[in-house]
Parts: structure tokens; C-alpha cells; sequence
């Protein structure tokens, strides 16, 4: 898992615990005079503690490092009156900020590019858990599509290429745009043809987590990982100057429904091949694409006798509404596939959840209460502590999570159907939040449990 | 024993298989009692119900000379009806190993009983290879043809059971096989071979217990998969032998060869024109008399002869729905050294109600030449069929694909 990070990061060059001083870092679990502590500074939150408080933490906790400690507990300090049960206002957000949106610009004005991506579609063979593959719709070949990260105001143009036999589109979830950028075919745009590129221009606005996905045959494109991330970072990023996270990571939820796709995707690119020789030949009419250029042409189409396809005696492969989801990714992955969130005591790192699927999950952390920053993309006036957040189909959600509580946690999905494999469980929509402290610690050590 | 009990007891053969898949069961039922990591076959349940209005008249040869005419009419002609159920299972490896069960309604004047098993077999499918065993069809043709009814062309289309004295057309399509396939170039390219017991039965037509290899064969094909069926000109190229092992003394084998081809004349998906032609080339028996050969069906399948078949098929599929096909298949036999002949032609008219669900009327004139007419005593056949039929395919439990889906040829195999 690709967590991005900053100067601030906690990699091989950063901060690091006190040599041979990594007595018991599982002390919170084990003390409970620590555990009440903990307790009450959850509840008070960060905004509590002060320069001693945070000594205490570190003879709790294990030793952490004091500066980085200390600065979190000055940042704290600053907020101490803002927090009160679980929910956090903002002070420093000026009144009506949510209201302060960008005019959406015409890509004709605009002054330059600032960004430039190629993306293309492909039918790839992505393995979800070692010893089961299926075939993916994946841009660039990546299941879930690359995250594509942008500052607000950059005008971004996407040269988008089809290269496979099925019709699609990108649309930028989330995104304010001028209209025939947006990938809604037949509303906003043709769909781009099997070998086509289509250049998509747009100025990055609003700022926050969004993401994108095909919009053409949503049912199988779009949950048949055609998705991915797209991040637009803002010149001032207020959960930055909230809550001082160092690393920040993306996971993109996905659910797939293996069989059903298999059978949608060989039906279709049987469709598509004949239909592509029709086209060639100047010979596709309305009828047999089902896209009419009126809603006038279509009822006359109907007066002629012509079948639309969602009618019973045309259409009955299966119950769509009974689509069956077997495998449930993060990042593309399903567990123990999944890689870890990394963590140090005393960081706070934030992460972004995307859902690109079809269901709604809910991501459960165990061991700590995090902060729900945002949603939409749109930073929340209030965060809002909890433990377990609802993420829905085309929602993306931030948290910020506080490394206060050394240990292996799970971080998964909390409708444990979906943290499964083919129906196995554990697996699926599962990862699990690592701190890094936990290599030095000869306590329990988590396996791969994969049928229980 | 009848028929049908022939179809159910299977001889020697079948009670082999059943040994086999009852050791099999038994293997697994250690595994079927773990309940909760049951894997479950696949099932696929298909099949045709065909109910045909039949007016014939036939104009022979009179004993004193000249010529008879007589007309029948049948009020329902459920012949051909069948059901079919496959179960296939995924192996560890991603093969898989199937079976397939399934039976049809047999003419009523076939003495085969009220029903026909024509398909009792298992099969071990991997991705570039295939074998199957049991009772299934016996490979003694190429293409298919659209006609109504199999046996409306069985005399031109196939290679002929030259065991069997009895009136049915299922003892020269359904058999008991071992057969194995090679499947090369995306499964465009197949190489088929088998050994199989062809049913075997005394002069009065009566099933004998006789259920040794009888006959071997093998072919080999580049086909386009029905997916891909208009993407381009050839969609069928075929060659194949056949032969039969009569053990009889002076002649041990009558060989056949066969070719065929099937064209798209037309790759437009909606209007597609192919045209399928094929030949069969039966060396015969050497030193008999072909005019005795003519008058049973064993002596037709032992003689010498030339068969073409060919068609020309019309479908008219309107928003990628077949709703309208038109076709006509004629047929041409001739018998060497002899003057005996055969011919026919058959028109046909298929009107799609829904899926599956098809209105047709078929048209067949057949004439019977010189020492044919005489051996069958008629010269002249008009049949007229109208037809309300259903085909169906429902499939259960699917989690795993075809060798010749797209996504598997053209992306990677999975399964």
C-alpha cells in the first residue's frame, strides 16, 4: 500500500524510539491505570494534553519520541477549548468558508496544462489473493486504476485511450467541471470507441479526495475495477494544519462479483465485436445500439415493434438485483493479500477511503477512535471521532487516525460477509494497521488465518 | 432386451463406467460430508422440445408396374425431443471433469422404446485437451445443417452404421466412445480422435449384447468459436476418417472419409449468408453385390458411395436477436458400379417468437434413382413439417468460464 507521505514522514531518515529502550510497547493493553488514562484522553482528545501530558503518554506508552510528541501536544494545546464529545469544531475556518467555491471555467480559457496523463483501459488478468485471478477492465493495467494526484486550480488534461473492444468513458467523480468533461456518455459526450482517445480537460476543483471511473456499462465497468483515486490537494489543507499528519494513505474499496462479470464481459465483447463490424460498415442503426437521439425516436421505436432489452422475454440472464459479490478488495487486494497501514507512535497519519464499488462498507479500526475528517472530499466543519465509519457507493471518506495505542489492528470492513473470499472467511476487505515499533516487540505476532 | 433396456443396462461398457463413477462417489463421500467446504458442480440444464404436424406422400412403384401413391399424416411428431443435464465440477488444478446425462424421444416406429439415452458420459477438460467417455455422438459427421430434424439428411450427412439392420437414425449417431481431443490456436485448431462401439444388431434389426471397438475415427478441424462465429470468411474447415470393423471374413474394415467446409458469404451479424457443404466418401465393401447391399440399412452402409450435402442458410437477426431463418439444404448419394442414386432437397422457414422459442415449416422432396427406387420401393417423397419448437439453456452455479469464451482466448486463460 502506497502511503504518501511528507517531510514530516517517519521513514528511515525520521524520528525513531530510544535504541533497546522498546520495553513494552503493549503496555496501554496490560495497565489499567494506562487504559483509564487513555480513556480520558480520548475523550477529552489531543486537545487535552499539554507538554507533561505527553510525558506521561510516553511512561504509558513506551518511549516515543519526545520532540515529535511535544510538538503534537503544543498543536493540541491550541484547540484544547474546540473539543468536546467526539466532535470537534473549528475555530480557525473562517464563518461561510463551505459556501467559497471556485467559478467552474470553460477548458477554452484555460491558460496553460499544468498536468498531463495518458490513461488507457485494458482487459488484464489481475490476481485479487494468491491462487485466484479474474479478468479486470483496469486503466493502465492497475486494479484499482493509479492514483492521480493534482493541485487545486491545475488544469489537467487526460488523454484517454480505449484499447479494448468495449465502449468507455472517464468520469471525475466529485469533480466541478465544465460539462462534456464529465464522461456521462450519451449525456455528456460520445463514448470513446474501441481504439480511440479521448482528451478530457478540466481545472482541478474543489479540493479533496475524489476519484474516477467509467461511467459507460457502470454495473460491470465501473465495479469491474474501473476506478481509481484522484486527489486534489489543496494550497491549504486545514486537516494538515489540524491535525499534523505525516503520512497520508489512499484505499480504494472494491467489491467484485466474479462470475457475473465473467458472463457480462464475454456477452458484451461478443455484442461489441459484431457491432464494431456495423460500424465499420456504416450499417449500426439506433435499434441495435439502443441509443436513440430523442425520447421521441425511442417511443416511435417502440410503436414500430421494436424489443427493448430490459423486457423479460429479451433479457433474462440472470437477477441483476441479485448480483452475486464474491471477492472484496482494498487497493485492489484482498487479505491476507493486503498490505498493512504503517504507523509509529505518536504519528498521526491520514487516510483516504474510496469506494469504487457496489456496496457499502464498514470500515471498523480496532484499538483506537479516529477522527472522520471529511467526506465527499469536503472537509467536515466538525471531524467527528468514531471507531467505525460508513463508507457507500461513490463516497469517499477521510480519516485521521492518531498512533496512540501500539499493536496489530485490524482495519476491515465491519459487514464481515465482505471480509471474505469466495465466501471463506477471514479475507476480503481486511488490512491491518501496523505499528512499527511491533518489529522490536517479541509479543504475539499475527499469522495469515484464512479459514476459520 | 429392448431398446430402451439396451440404453439403460449399457452391456459391458456401460457397466465399466458405472463401476467407475460409483468407485468415484464412493472416493467422495468423505469430502461430500464436509458440508461447509462443499464445492458444488456446476449444472446445466438444456434441451428442446420439437412437436411437428407431418403430411407425407409418397409416390412408389407399383408390383404390377406403374406407379402408388399413398399419403400419411402424422398429428404430433415429438421425435428428437430431448433433455439434457451436465454437472461439471472444477478440479484443484483448474480442469475440470463433467458429466453429461441426457435422453430424447426416438420415432415411434424405431422399436427403441419410449425414450433413448443418448447421452451417458464423463469427460476431463483442460485447457488444451479433452477426453470423454461414455455414450455420446459417435463423430460420423463434420458440420451440421439446418434441417428440422437431424435424421432429415441423416443419409447424406453422415457416415452410416454398417452394424445395424434396424430403422432408426440413432444407431448412427449415438454410440459409446473414448475420445480425445486436442485443442491448439485458441481452440480454433482440433484434433479429434476416437475408438468407439458403434451399436451392433442381427438382421431383423434386434439389439445384440456386442459391446467391444468397433470402429475408430478422427478428424481434424479449424473452427471459429461461436463467439466469434462472424468474424471471418471460414468458419468451419474440416477433414475426418471413419472406420468401421465388420470382422467379417474377406473384409475387416470399410473406411469413410470426410470434408467439409462452412463459409460466411455474409459476416454482417445482422444478415448472415453461410453457406455449408460437406462430403462423405464410403469405400464399401469389396466382392458384394451392391444391388442386395441396397435393400437393408446395413447393406446401404456397407456399399460404396459418394454423399454431398450442402446449404444455404439465411439469418435475419434484427437488434442482434435471431429472428427469421431461411434455408435450403440439398442432398446428393450415388452408389458406385451400380445405377442407384439419391436426392433431396428441403426448404425450410424458421420464424423466432421468442428466444428459443421458433415457428417453422419445412418443406423436403426426396427422389429415390434407378436400382434405389426399386430397393425401397418408392420413387418419389414430399414431406411437409410445421413445427412449433423450444430450446432452452439454463445454467446454475456458474463459476467458471468455457475454453473458447473471449475473455479466454483473447485476454489469458482463466477458466
Amino acid at each position: 500500500m502506497a502511503a504518501r507521505t511528507d517531510g514530516e514522514d517517519h521513514g528511515p531518515g525520521g524520528p525513531h524510539p530510544t535504541e533497546g529502550a522498546v520495553a513494552d510497547p503493549m503496555a496501554p493493553a496490560r495497565d489499567a491505570d494506562a487504559r483509564a488514562t487513555l480513556g480520558r484522553r480520548r475523550f477529552l482528545g489531543r486537545a487535552a494534553m499539554t507538554a507533561g501530558a505527553a510525558l506521561t503518554a510516553r511512561e504509558l506508552l513506551g518511549p516515543v519520541d519526545l520532540a515529535g510528541a511535544e510538538a503534537g501536544a503544543a498543536a493540541a494545546a491550541r484547540k484544547a477549548d474546540a473539543t468536546s464529545g467526539g466532535v470537534r469544531a473549528r475555530k480557525d475556518l473562517p464563518a461561510g468558508w463551505w459556501r467559497n467555491r471556485r467559478p467552474v471555467l470553460h477548458p477554452s480559457s484555460a491558460p496553460r496544462i499544468d498536468r498531463e496523463v495518458d490513461m488507457d483501459v485494458r482487459i488484464v488478468r489481475h490476481e485479487i489473493v494468491p491462487g485466484y485471478s479474474f479478468h479486470a477492465l483496469a486503466f493502465n493495467g492497475e486494479v484499482p486504476g493509479p492514483e492521480l494526484r493534482v493541485h487545486e486550480g491545475e488544469w489537467v488534461k487526460v488523454r484517454f485511450t480505449n484499447r479494448t473492444e468495449l465502449l468507455h468513458t472517464i468520469h471525475w467523480h466529485g469533480v466541478d467541471l465544465q460539462y462534456e468533461n464529465d464522461g456521462v456518455p450519451y449525456v455528456t459526450q460520445q463514448p470513446a470507441m474501441p481504439g480511440a482517445t479521448f482528451e478530457y480537460v478540466f481545472q482541478a476543483i474543489p479540493a479533496g479526495t475524489r476519484f474516477y471511473h467509467c461511467h459507460f456499462g457502470t454495473l460491470l465497468h465501473m465495479q469491474h475495477a474501473m476506478h481509481g483515486a484522484l486527489v486534489i490537494e489543496p494550497d491549504k489543507d486545514p486537516v494538515k494544519e489540524e491535525f499534523g499528519y505525516t503520512r497520508d494513505y489512499t484505499l480504494v474499496l472494491s467489491s467484485f462479483a466474479t462470475n457475473d462479470s465473467r458472463e457480462d464481459l464475454n456477452f458484451m465483447l461478443e455484442r461489441m465485436k459484431q457491432r464494431m463490424w456495423l460500424m465499420k460498415e456504416g450499417a449500426l442503426d439506433a435499434e441495435t445500439l439502443a441509443v436513440f437521439n430523442s425520447k421521441d425516436d425511442f417511443l416511435k421505436a417502440i410503436e414500430r415493434g421494436w424489443v427493448p432489452p430490459y423486457l423479460p422475454s429479451r433479457n433474462q440472464r440472470r437477477d441483476r438485483a441479485a448480483i452475486d459479490y464474491n471477492f472484496f478488495a482494498i487497493n485492489g487486494k484482498a487479505y491476507p493479500a493486503t498490505e498493512p497501514i504503517l504507523i509509529r507512535r505518536g504519528e498521526t497519519i491520514r487516510i483516504r477511503l474510496v469506494n469504487g464499488g457496489g456496496l457499502e462498507h464498514y470500515m471498523h479500526l480496532h484499538g483506537h477512535q479516529f477522527w472522520k475528517v471529511a467526506e465527499d472530499g469536503n472537509v467536515l466543519r466538525q471531524p467527528v471521532q468514531m471507531n467505525t465509519v460508513k463508507v457507500s457507493p461513490g463516497k469517499t471518506t477521510d480519516i485521521v487516525i492518531e498512533g496512540y495505542n501500539p499493536g496489530y489492528w485490524t482495519f476491515h470492513d465491519h459487514d464481515t460477509s465482505r471480509v471474505t473470499n469466495n465466501g471463506m472467511y477471514p479475507g476480503g476487505m481486511l488490512t491491518l494497521l501496523v505499528y512499527e515499533e511491533m518489529a522490536d516487540y517479541d509479543g504475539y505476532k499475527p499469522k495469515v488465518a484464512i479459514d476459520e | 432386451m429392448n431398446r430402451t433396456e439396451w440404453s439403460l443396462s449399457g452391456g459391458r461398457f456401460l457397466r465399466l463406467l458405472a463401476v467407475a463413477v460409483a468407485v468415484a462417489s464412493a472416493a467422495s463421500l468423505p469430502a461430500t460430508r464436509m458440508a461447509a467446504q462443499e464445492s458444488r458442480p456446476r449444472l446445466t440444464l438444456g434441451g428442446r422440445g420439437l412437436v411437428s404436424v407431418n403430411l407425407d406422400r409418397t409416390r412408389g412403384l407399383a408390383p404390377e408396374g406403374g406407379t402408388l401413391t399413398s399419403e400419411s399424416s402424422t398429428v404430433s411428431d415429438f421425435s428428437d425431443t430431448f433433455v439434457l443435464l451436465r454437472l461439471d465440477q472444477l478440479l484443484y488444478g483448474n480442469d475440470r471433469v463433467g458429466m453429461v446425462v441426457g435422453f430424447l424421444f426416438p420415432d415411434a416406429d424405431t422399436d427403441l422404446g419410449q425414450v433413448f439415452y443418448d447421452q451417458i458420459n464423463v469427460f476431463y477438460d483442460a485447457r488444451t485437451y479433452r477426453v470423454q467417455l461414455g455414450r455420446t455422438r459417435l463423430g460420423n459427421f463434420l458440420v451440421e445443417f439446418p434441417t428440422l430434424r437431424e435424421e432429415d439428411v441423416l443419409e447424406y450427412g453422415y457416415v452410416l452404421n454398417a452394424f445395424s439392420d434396424a430403422e432408426n437414425s440413432e444407431f448412427s449417431r449415438y454410440g459409446n466412445v473414448i475420445r480425445g481431443e486436442l485443442f491448439r490456436w485458441n481452440s480454433r485448431v482440433i484434433l479429434r480422435d476416437q475408438a468407439a462401439n458403434w451399436a451392433v444388431t442381427d438382421r431383423t434389426g434386434k439389439l445384440l449384447d456386442q459391446f467391444d471397438v468397433n470402429a475408430a475415427g478422427a478428424s481434424l478441424t479449424y473452427r471459429l468459436p461461436e463467439a466469434l462465429r462472424y468474424q471471418g470468411v471460414v468458419r468451419d474447415l474440416s477433414v475426418g476418417i471413419q472406420s468401421q470393423n465388420l470382422d467379417e471374413p474377406g473384409q475387416a474394415w470399410i473406411h469413410s472419409v470426410m470434408a467439409a467446409a462452412a463459409v460466411n458469404l455474409s459476416r454482417h451479424p445482422l444478415r448472415s449468408v453461410t453457406l455449408t457443404g460437406q462430403i462423405v466418401r464410403n469405400f464399401g465393401m469389396d466382392g458384394v453385390d451392391a444391388a442386395e447391399l441396397l435393400t437393408s440399412p446395413q447393406g446401404r452402409a456397407r456399399a460404396s458411395s459418394t454423399a454431398l450435402l450442402g446449404s444455404l442458410r439465411v439469418l435475419l437477426r434484427p437488434y442482434q436477436l435471431d429472428r427469421l431463418q431461411a434455408a435450403v439444404t440439398a442432398g446428393y448419394k450415388a452408389f458406385d458400379d451400380i445405377d442407384a442414386s439419391r436426392f433431396t432437397v428441403l426448404p425450410n422457414l424458421f420464424f423466432r417468437l421468442g428466444q428459443g422459442v421458433d415457428l417453422g415449416i419445412q418443406y423436403q422432396y426426396e427422389r429415390l434413382g434407378g436400382m434405389m427406387a426399386q430397393a425401397l420401393g418408392n420413387r418419389d417423397r414430399h414431406s411437409l413439417k410445421l413445427t412449433l419448437a423450444l430450446g432452452f439453456t439454463s445454467v446454475f452455479n456458474d463459476y467458471f468460464g468455457e475454453r473458447d469464451d473471449i475473455l479466454n482466448i483473447e485476454h489469458g486463460f482463466i477458466r
